[in-house]
């Protein structure tokens, strides 16, 4: 009898070890008894709308499965499939700054890349994945149109202009970055709440996904990990990785009802600030090469093997 | 195992051939899995909820810094150590509340107060945080609905560390009450996320 019970008993007991590892990885599984939260884009996850616009009233909705086994999870929108587009709205005063090449090669060197891979862990209801493709498309400038000190609508009205005006194309497969120099601020919480945000809108009748970067000199506490940068410029390699981050975020939950967790958080959220391995370039830390420069970025959640930060896959 | 008359396994007796058996002892043993796994699930859960300690999303690096830093405060608290708690105080702090604000809680009071419940509060969310060189004001509201409270915590920079030197507190209350410099000018907020 001992022979045949003992092994069931060591199944019985690897089974809870594996199941014990899968939570640990993935911590941030829902509980069964707790709805997820959605961000409100105020920084933080509330409980779901009573009647979510595409789903039932948990604020899930109709399909996809809500409960991720790697710690985060798909709440049945839409994600930015195949090749992913990248334009840059350089708002304000951008003459001179090294920035403009800096982050142009970020963009233009993020497809491909082992970093940018992780995005292909997630997927949309029918199963088609992240491609590991993207384009810089293009940009354009604005010399301060709404100001130096944007509200949310007004960063809006920057990308509308850009696209009615024909200075970009209209691109429902594309981020739009709004990437304001030094003297500008953003009046909804910049540099005290949040150091970039992604969102979408109905812009010339399309839903047109853009984003927000500011500069992190105005507040090199709260938005550079580092005061020097792999690029000897602080500002824009602070930019650097939050435009991954945003990016990232975009592309796996465009109309902010595709990828996260029950806090709210999405896949860049969940390890934000964290970097992982380092080394020296140009007398900083950084973490990342792409193209013939290093970057320090961020981290970014895998979607896989019960889910981790990493900066490749 | 005891399968003498009269004990709880006795009716395995009853089986004639080693199938049987050994059908009871599968079930036994998916029982003893199942006992185990809901144990593990409860810890799991438990800890989970420790681990995270709040429902703040990290966005700049000033509120992820302060998030653990208010996380620590209330894992002290819960955990009744006054010497964890008083060493994230300065000497002088003091709360004041909205209800009386001329008459602040003195530092003894508040340790001795939190020292009593263990409740330092409910979840944190909505955090901000002003770095005013050397002192960060740190705002949030703890709880939902009506008993949210507002609560802004300025942190004064120490040698290696940040120590608490005043908390303000008062009920949240509603976009409706009226607050001077509040109105009908404050601009739409566009979903977003961080």
């Amino acid at each position: 009898m001992k022979t045949r019970i003992l092994p069931q008993l060591v199944a019985a007991s690897v089974a809870c070890l594996l199941a014990g590892a899968v939570n640990a990885a993935g911590v941030l599984a829902p509980d069964d008894d707790e709805d997820d939260l959605v961000p409100n884009g105020k920084g933080w996850g509330e409980r779901a709308y009573p009647t979510h616009p595409n789903g039932n009233g948990n604020g899930q909705a109709g399909k996809g499965n809500p409960s991720g086994a790697n710690g985060i999870s798909y709440h049945g929108g839409p994600l930015i499939l195949g090749t992913t587009n990248v334009y840059y709205i350089w708002y304000g005063n951008w003459t001179g700054n090294s920035a403009t090449t800096i982050l142009t090669d970020l963009a233009t060197n993020l497809g491909g890349s082992g970093y940018f891979n992780i995005n292909t862990t997630y997927y949309n209801g029918s199963n088609t994945h992240v491609s590991n493709s993207v384009h810089y498309a293009g940009s354009t400038t604005d010399n301060y149109s709404q100001g130096k000190a944007l509200s949310d609508g007004q960063i809006q009205s920057v990308v509308a202009s850009a696209i009615s005006s024909s200075r970009v194309s209209k691109d429902t497969n594309a981020v739009y970055f709004v990437l304001t120099s030094a003297d500008v601020t953003a009046t909804s919480g910049f540099c005290t709440q949040y150091c970039g945000w992604h969102t979408h809108g109905t812009i010339s009748g399309s839903d047109i996904k853009y984003a927000f970067i500011g500069n992190p000199d105005r507040c090199p506490s709260a938005c550079e990990a580092q005061t020097t940068g792999p690029n000897g410029n602080a500002g824009a390699d602070g930019m650097a990785s939050i435009i991954s981050h945003e990016l990232e975020e975009a592309v796996t939950d465009p109309d902010l009802n595709a990828w996260y967790d029950r806090r709210g958080m999405e896949n860049a959220d969940k390890c934000a600030w964290t970097f992982g391995t380092t080394y020296q370039a140009n007398g900083a830390m950084a973490n990342v090469r792409l193209g013939s420069r290093d970057y320090l970025i961020q981290r970014n959640w895998v979607n896989a093997s019960g889910g981790f930060c990493s900066t490749t896959y | 195992m005891n399968l003498e008359p009269g004990s709880p396994f006795a009716a395995n007796r009853a089986f004639v051939y080693h199938g049987a058996m050994m059908y009871s002892i599968n079930r036994m043993a998916f029982a003893w899995m199942c006992v185990t796994l809901l144990a593990w699930a409860a810890s799991a859960s438990a800890a989970d909820e420790q681990a995270t300690g709040g429902r703040v999303p990290t966005v700049t690096r000033l509120v992820k810094m302060f998030t653990e830093q208010e996380t620590a405060l209330a894992s002290a608290i819960r955990a009744g150590d006054p010497s964890a708690v008083e060493r994230l105080l300065t000497d002088d702090f003091e709360m004041r509340m909205g209800a009386m604000p001329a008459n602040p809680v003195p530092r003894s009071e508040w340790l001795s107060e939190m020292m009593r419940t263990r409740k330092p509060g409910d979840d944190v969310s909505g955090m901000a945080v002003h770095d005013l060189n050397g002192a960060a004001i740190v705002s949030f509201v703890q709880g939902r609905g009506q008993t949210a409270i507002f609560v802004v915590d300025v942190w004064r920079a120490a040698t290696n560390d940040w120590k608490l030197a005043i908390r303000y507190a008062a009920p949240a209350g509603s976009a409706a009450f009226a607050t001077p410099g509040a109105g009908a000018t404050t601009p739409p907020v566009i979903p977003k996320k961080y």
